[in-house]
């Protein structure tokens, strides 16, 4: 039977305790900022998700002498008090009257890399050619004033996790007014 | 007196080992700055802690499950406070999280306890 000496027993070492209590009062402040911060960014995303709001506003219409007529709008993205970074990759929207009843395209922005801050204007354009053209000359014609259109369109949005990308698609639509030429 | 330290040690050990499991759920993983794995290396960090603060088989069982109740209640309160509306329509979500962060914290607390007492020489 060997019996240790009292400085070889492990509960007499004197930087067990200190140590045990040492890293468990950093770990639990390490876990617990962690975690708050982690539920802060869960709680901005969540809030950015329901909050964003896409507002589309007509600011210039133009018909041309060649068979066309252009449309210029802005959009303007709304975000919620933002903590995630975003930022908007793409916008598609269909153009038509605002009872559906015609359709006048689909148009594209192409790829973009807006960077989203809590109120950002992103100016829109299509030129509406062709049949498309006539179908809106047709419009114009029966509507004895202004011309109703509907802008019906997804946005690409991409925010910036701590982990990884999360792309979110978000509709946006709104009717506008089409003013008669020379208006 | 020495059952107060005990309880004390309990509830900051499973508040650790809960908050630390939380950062590894499926539904915080990709808010927070740390990835998952780093999230079972502190929960293993706590049994060590732990380990080299209990002595004796017996107690540290004791300690494991008394940290994983707490750190069970931890994990699901981090989880289920932000989600209220999905819990109610979708429990099984936060439930299959909860199940997997209380097995996950009482064997990784058992491991770093191990580790503990081997590190602190018994």
């Amino acid at each position: 039977m060997v019996t240790l000496p009292p400085a070889m027993r492990s509960e007499e070492r004197p930087w067990r305790y200190p140590l045990g209590v040492g890293l468990l009062i950093v770990l639990l402040i390490v876990a617990l900022v962690l975690l708050v911060l982690t539920e802060q960014n869960y709680t901005a995303f969540r809030e950015a998700l329901q909050g964003i709001q896409f507002t589309v506003s007509l600011t210039h219409f133009e018909q041309l002498a060649s068979q066309e007529a252009r449309l210029q709008w802005t959009v303007t993205v709304t975000m919620p008090a933002q903590k995630i970074p975003a930022s908007l990759e793409l916008l598609d929207w269909h153009l038509y009257s605002a009872d559906r009843s015609t359709y006048l395209g689909y148009y594209t922005s192409g790829d973009v890399q807006i960077a989203l801050g809590p109120n950002t204007e992103i100016p829109l354009e299509a030129a509406i050619r062709g049949p498309n053209f006539e179908k809106l000359q047709r419009l114009q014609e029966e509507s004895p004033q202004e011309t109703a259109l509907l802008f019906q369109g997804v946005a690409l949005v991409m925010f910036q996790l701590p982990q990884r990308e999360e792309r979110k698609k978000f509709p946006v639509a709104s009717v506008f007014m089409l003013p008669k030429e020379g208006e | 007196m020495k059952l107060l330290r005990w309880l004390i040690l309990a509830l900051a050990a499973g508040i650790a080992a809960g908050a630390s499991s939380a950062l590894q759920t499926q539904e915080l993983l990709d808010f927070s700055f740390v990835p998952g794995n780093i999230a079972y290396v502190l929960v293993a960090l706590v049994g060590v802690s732990v380990g080299l603060l209990v002595r004796g088989v017996q107690e540290g069982l004791l300690m494991a499950l008394a940290i994983t109740l707490v750190g069970t209640v931890t994990l699901f309160l981090a989880i289920y406070l932000p989600n209220v509306e999905i819990a109610a329509t979708a429990p099984e979500f936060i439930l299959r999280s909860v199940w997997w962060g209380a097995l996950s914290i009482f064997f990784l607390t058992i491991i770093g306890m191990v580790v503990g007492r081997i590190l602190s020489g018994e």
